[in-house]
């Protein structure tokens, strides 16, 4: 005769006991044996307050149209400049000439932020003025917004020497951003939104490369310009201008930020959590166990 | 005998008290000495006097004493020569009746100041040299001069037409005084002038001048006060300049044109009127042949061509040129009118592309002198290539929008390659304006619909086939159904009209541009000066280098920031005239410069609040040999012969076993104290203070008097310039040519030195009273001169009497040239903090390696003499005459390589050193610095230095002929470095507790992240990074507690210590 089940109902079975009692003691110390170790399973087995993470973003670069240009003529003493900063162009006087300057910055995936520069710049030269040397440097802004409102001024610098006399020179590169320091997970954060050149000034010294870069290296998150890929041009024609060409695009980067209290608490919680069921579960048993049988002993 | 010689003497003694010491003074009695005396150059002869007394004194008691009988007192000038203050001086008879009088000097010659003495050598009391007075200074001030000041062209004053009085300005370099100036003018044939007065309190005169003939001639001016001597006619007359008619020009604008329209505009001006009438003016279009532009410009066409009949309005009708024509080719200039429009256009339309030349010209047809000139347009023009709107039938009213109808109902663009109404586009197929013959020349039709180009298909529709698909790409993707949809349209914006409405559309971003926009440096308005009203005011510039090592000629300088620069230039003709870097008158002029008297030199402002003017002193020397300022052209050869030290020992001296000598007495000691005195070059002739300097001219290949060195010396108390003293050297310098570039390297320096009237610093312990340089207070900063010395002992108790800190007698390290030569290389001072590495080559030959010993006695006496110091300061700044401040120099024993006792039984070495393998050789010396954090100072770690080791490496030195042969040769030599080195070793101030090696090493890093300092990191987080930092710094540390404590006046008064901080390290104060 087959025997089947005809019904069933779970049965709450309460144990009671005074606070005092070796029950209560043997209920903390299982308590306690179960939520501590996890913790420290967790915590020693590192990674367990995630401090840095990375984001990527495609950041906001505009093209300030600020740029300091120099061109080494090949007799000692001899050069040609021009800068959009007029109390520079002040100081230089006869060796100030004006180029033309052309650029155009393309949103060619319609993000509505703009993802290269098209830089052209011609500078009208006689024929008996030899270019062997000519330094750039164009002044940006950069701009991120997913987590902290990051903003700052920075630059790209191209630059080649030669021997022979040049005619054109081409660049093709990208601005890379170089982060020594974590951004900050929220905020405004203008800490490195400082002019490049400090145009204000009249003094000579002001507008030493050696200073501007000096003043620029010592900022913890700054750009440069990657461009292995230079080309220089000789054999400038009768009555041609020099001709600087640089086609600089804006790459999307991976930025290295702090996280917030809530992120750390977030994926602390899930590792702990994530090893205590373990702990509850097998620990679960055996405080039932314990528990009647000190509980049958009294 | 003694007692003979002591009677003698007192005797004597007495003879000279009873008859006194006889000075003399210049000055007048009672006892009013002066210091110093100043003569104008035009005085009366009776005011050229120098006031003298005398006086006799008893030495013993400094009574006075009657003077007996007449003394003669006699003066002489310190220094003579052209540019110096000069007089014939002549002597004055004085007795005790009249111990006062007055010297007479005859010819005074102005000049910069002298000193001037005057003595007696007469009778018994009188004698040169115990009656010499103290110096005063003489000075002959330059007599005033006239000068004729131009405006606008330098040197030349414009005549503005024949026969005419016109009147010109003329400077006088002071203001008159006592009675007026008869300025008198004089000049070459064809100028008359009319006699001008300058009436008293006056510095500027108007004079009138009258120019009779067509060619320039040159004047000159001078004045003569009607009563007294400030002005003479003798010594004030100015530079000749040029009086000239002035010549009418006129032009066309723009001077160069490049249109693609069939008609432009030019401007026919002319610059200066000409004055008699008005000038009517002929202008021509002329179409040419590209060869024949240039002769048209030069010789413009319309000066043979005969004058045509008069024009008709609204039509060009020159019938010379059917092409082009000007719509109104005859206009009138004159004074009022200067200028007019002259519009040429193309009488024909062009049928095909063409590129034409087309000159305008324009001749003057009335008027005496040929005024003439031609402007080149380059014309390109193809039908239809551009939108002519002109041309265009639909033209119509541009201020008001036209509206657009709905796209989405309306077609509004049946053909969008249709840009221009009424006209043909070319390649526009679907263009309704084009005729069947135009469209047979059409090369080809814009392709796709309608003669427009075909959208990109988007990412997300199903027929994409862009690269980044997402994983269920075809799920999710758009796919195009035709239906009854007209399609989605952009909505059709207006043109913006009203300022109004561009300015919504710019709103809120921010967008950059081109443009300029930091203001100018304008320096404040012309102020009111003792000289009167300054014309302009400027700062005060020197060239500098800006960029990469380029030079800005015209950089101002910083108050108060010293600056040392220089600048190379190709002196070219053209930077040898004009007013190029290489221009003396570039720089500045001495405040006395009076001849001539215009244009006036800039003078330094010595507050810009206060309109004082400093006082600036300019001093010119003449330079015989410039070669230190030109880059040299040859190339050294390498050295071949044996070369060892600029150094020989001094007979007699003893030597202990390492080749030191042994005793400081000179000449044995082998230091010697260079005197850093720059000697200066001869002084130039006219630097008087009051003669202009001259420009650079061209002398055949060479240019004289170009500057190569500006020194300028500003002292300076509080916000004040009080005087500026300036130093220019010239030099003729060979121009440079293409087959020999002249590379002439400027160098300019300016600094600011401190006139200090405060009480001294209390660690001034040479008790100077001139700004000293310390290391340091207290402790060292980096990059600061290492203080070194020797001790000087009492020769009888040998106890310390002070620290000997000259140069001679500190550490240092070489300092070798391009040859790297021992026997040139100098001294260079040890920097604290900064690990140096410094070598020199010896040249040495098998003779020399032959004797180990003596060679590496020699290098060992180098290397001491190189690092000789016993002691080592321990703080920035210490005190010479303390031994607690200096700490002892360990030194390594180098007694048993002397003595080679180590090798006297070896006899390998010792056969090795006969062949000229030399081991253990002494080849450097190296100094180990330790120095520790002991306390703080301000909030900054005192660096100290607790120790110094002197050590010396060895090397084995042989000589690695490159072929077998040369080292035969007793005349082959090969360098050898002979090394010195300095290394700086921080530590402990105090000996640290014992620590296991992680933690020591990386105190800062929490290992693998798992710390307990960390357990807890979101919520401790800052005062975790807090302490991370403070590591750096125990003194942050410190600030952090009080921070604590005191919250935010904790970090004010933090704040106020670096302020102190920063006021303590000012590296200059007396």
């Amino acid at each position: 005769m087959a025997v089947y089940e005809v019904f069933s109902h779970p049965e709450l079975r309460r144990y009671k006991t005074h606070i005092c009692s070796k029950a209560s003691i043997i209920l903390i110390v299982v308590l306690f044996v179960t939520v501590i170790p996890p913790l420290f399973v967790v915590y020693r087995s590192y990674g367990f307050w995630l401090k840095e993470g990375f984001y990527e973003e495609m950041p906001d670069i505009e093209f300030k149209r600020q740029l300091l240009l120099v061109f080494e003529l090949e007799n000692e003493g001899d050069f040609i400049t021009y800068s959009t900063y007029q109390r520079y162009n002040q100081l230089q006087q006869q060796n100030l000439r004006v180029p033309l300057i052309q650029s155009r910055e393309e949103d060619w995936n319609r993000d509505g932020k703009a993802d290269g520069l098209d830089f052209h710049l011609e500078m009208p030269l006689q024929d008996t003025e030899k270019v062997t040397g000519v330094k750039l440097i164009l002044i940006f802004q950069y701009k991120l917004f997913r987590y902290s409102t990051f903003t700052m001024e920075c630059m790209a610098y191209m630059y080649h020497d030669s021997a022979k006399a040049g005619s054109k020179y081409e660049v093709f590169g990208d601005l890379k951003i170089s982060q020594r320091t974590p951004l900050a997970h929220r905020g405004t954060d203008t800490r490195f939104n400082t002019p490049v050149v400090n145009s204000t000034s009249v003094y000579a010294k002001d507008y030493e490369f050696s200073k501007i870069f000096k003043e620029y290296t010592a900022r913890n998150v700054t750009t440069y310009l990657q461009a292995p890929y230079t080309s220089w041009i000789t054999g400038r024609g009768a009555g041609q201008p020099f001709v600087i060409t640089a086609n600089i695009t804006y790459p999307e980067e991976r930025y290295l930020y702090t996280t917030g209290f809530w992120y750390m608490i977030k994926w602390g919680w899930i590792q702990y959590v994530s090893v205590l069921l373990i702990f509850l579960s097998s620990l679960i048993e055996s405080k039932c166990l314990s528990i009647k049988t000190s509980l049958y002993k009294l | 005998m003694s007692c003979i010689i002591y009677i003698l003497l007192s005797l004597l003694f007495q003879v000279i008290s009873s008859q006194g010491i006889g000075k003399v003074y210049i000055g007048t009695l009672p006892n009013n000495t002066v210091s110093s005396l100043s003569f104008n150059e035009n005085s009366a002869l009776v005011s050229l006097v120098i006031p003298v007394f005398i006086e006799n004194k008893n030495p013993v008691d400094n009574t006075d004493v009657p003077i007996t009988g007449n003394i003669v007192v006699e003066c002489e000038l310190s220094s003579n020569g052209s540019g110096f203050s000069s007089a014939t001086i002549q002597t004055v008879s004085l007795a005790q009746a009249n111990r006062g009088g007055n010297v007479q000097f005859s010819k005074p010659v102005k000049g910069q100041a002298v000193d001037i003495r005057c003595f007696s050598d007469s009778g018994l009391q009188f004698n040169k040299t115990e009656s010499i007075s103290s110096p005063s200074s003489f000075t002959i001030i330059s007599g005033p001069t006239v000068s004729i000041c131009p405006t606008g062209t330098k040197d030349v004053v414009a005549i503005n037409s024949q026969n005419t009085q016109q009147t010109f300005n003329v400077r006088l370099s002071d203001v008159v005084a006592g009675s007026p100036v008869t300025i008198t003018c004089t000049g070459g044939a064809g100028l008359t002038f009319l006699t001008a007065t300058a009436t008293i309190g006056a510095r500027e005169v108007p004079v009138t001048v009258t120019l009779t003939t067509n060619t320039p001639a040159t004047g000159t001016c001078r004045g003569q006060s009607q009563t007294g001597v400030q002005y003479l006619f003798a010594n004030s007359l100015g530079p000749p300049v040029t009086f000239q008619l002035l010549q009418p020009v006129v032009a066309l604008y723009p001077q160069s044109l490049s249109v693609a329209t069939t008609s432009f505009a030019t401007i026919l001006l002319l610059t200066s009127s000409v004055s008699d009438s008005a000038t009517t003016f002929r202008c021509r279009a002329d179409l040419l042949a590209l060869a024949d532009v240039q002769n048209a410009i030069q010789n413009p066409l319309c000066r043979t061509a005969t004058p045509t009949p008069g024009p008709t309005a609204g039509n060009a009708t020159d019938t010379v040129t059917p092409e082009w024509g000007i719509l109104t080719p005859e206009v009138n200039l004159d004074s009022s009118v200067h200028h007019a429009l002259l519009k040429a256009t193309r009488n024909v339309g062009v049928t095909t592309s063409v590129e034409e030349n087309v000159v305008v010209s324009c001749c003057n047809t009335t008027g005496t002198t040929t005024l003439e000139t031609a402007i080149w347009a380059q014309v390109s023009l193809t039908p239809n290539a551009t939108v002519d709107w002109e041309k265009s039938t639909d033209s119509n009213n541009f201020t008001t929008p036209r509206t657009i109808q709905n796209v989405a109902f309306v077609e509004v663009a049946p053909c969008p390659c249709d840009l221009t109404g009424g006209v043909c586009d070319i390649n526009c197929c679907c263009d309704g304006d084009c005729t069947s013959a135009e469209q047979e020349t059409f090369s080809r039709c814009i392709p796709y619909l309608d003669g427009g180009q075909e959208a990109a298909l988007p990412e997300y529709m199903c027929d994409s086939k862009h690269f980044h698909k997402e994983d269920w790409f075809p799920l999710m993707c758009v796919t195009n159904e035709y239906n009854s949809l007209l399609g989605f349209f952009y909505q059709n914006e207006n043109n913006l009209r009203t300022t109004q409405s561009l300015l919504e559309k710019v709103n809120g971003k921010e967008r950059f541009t081109y443009k300029e926009e930091e203001e100018r440096v304008e320096p404040p308005a012309p102020a009111t000066t003792k000289a009167g009203l300054a014309d302009r005011r400027g700062v005060v510039s020197l060239p500098q280098r800006i960029l990469s090592g380029e030079c800005s000629t015209t950089a101002p300088l910083q108050y108060l920031r010293d600056m040392d620069s220089d600048c190379s230039f190709q002196l070219t003709n053209a930077m040898c005239s004009g007013d190029s870097v290489f221009n003396a008158l570039s720089y500045i002029q001495s405040s006395t410069t009076r001849d001539p008297s215009c244009p006036s030199a800039f003078s330094i402002m010595g507050n810009p609040n206060t309109q004082n003017i400093a006082e600036t002193v300019v001093n010119y020397y003449c330079l015989t040999d410039a070669t230190s300022y030109i880059k040299s052209t040859t190339t050294a050869a390498t050295p071949s012969t044996r070369s060892l030290f600029n150094y020989t020992y001094p007979a007699g001296c003893p030597l202990d076993n390492c080749g030191r000598e042994t005793t400081s007495e000179p000449p044995c000691t082998g230091y010697v104290d260079g005197t850093a005195q720059e000697t200066l070059p001869p002084r130039c002739g006219f630097n008087d203070h009051y003669t202009r300097p001259p420009s650079p001219n061209i002398n055949g290949a060479t240019c004289e008097n170009a500057v190569v060195d500006v020194r300028y010396n500003f002292y300076w108390s509080g916000p004040n310039i009080l005087k500026l003293n300036a130093t220019v050297f010239l030099a003729n310098i060979l121009l440079s040519s293409p087959a020999n570039p002249v590379v002439v390297t400027q160098k300019y320096k300016a600094s600011f030195v401190n006139s200090f009237a405060g009480s001294p610093a209390e660690d001034n312990f040479y008790n100077v009273s001139t700004p000293f340089s310390r290391s340091g207070k207290p402790g060292y900063d980096i990059d600061k001169p290492m203080i070194s010395g020797m001790v000087i002992r009492n020769e009888t108790n040998n106890a310390f009497l002070y620290m000997n800190s000259n140069t001679s007698r500190q550490m240092a390290l070489w300092n070798t040239g391009f040859d790297g030569l021992c026997t040139n290389a100098g001294r260079r001072e040890i920097l604290f903090g900064k690990d140096t590495f410094t070598s020199c080559n010896i040249y040495i030959g098998t003779s020399d390696l032959e004797n180990c010993t003596d060679l590496s006695k020699l290098i060992i006496n180098r290397l001491d003499n190189l690092m000789p110091s016993e002691r080592i300061g321990r703080y920035g700044n210490n005190n010479p005459y303390g031994p607690a401040q200096w700490i002892e120099v360990l030194r390594e024993d180098l007694t048993s390589t002397c003595t080679n006792s180590l090798e006297a039984n070896n006899q390998t070495v010792l056969s090795w050193r006969i062949s000229g393998f030399c081991t253990d050789i002494v080849s450097g010396i190296n100094l180990d610095v330790m120095y520790g954090e002991s306390g703080m100072a301000n909030g900054v770690p005192t660096k100290e230095i607790i120790g110094a080791y002197v050590s010396y490496s060895k090397s084995a030195w042989q000589l690695t002929c490159g072929s077998g042969s040369q080292c035969a040769d007793p005349s082959y030599v090969e360098p050898f470095p002979i090394t010195a080195s300095v290394r700086f070793i921080k530590v402990p101030a105090n000996t640290p507790e014992p620590k296991i090696r992680w933690e020591e090493e990386h105190p800062d890093i929490c290992y693998r992240d798992i710390c307990w300092d960390n357990f807890m990191y979101p919520l401790n987080q800052s005062s975790n990074n807090q302490r991370i930092q403070n590591f750096e710094h125990q003194v942050a540390q410190v600030n952090e507690h009080r921070i604590l404590i005191l919250g935010w006046g904790g970090e004010l008064i933090t704040d106020c210590e670096r302020l102190n901080q920063k006021f303590d390290n000012v590296e200059e104060d007396p």
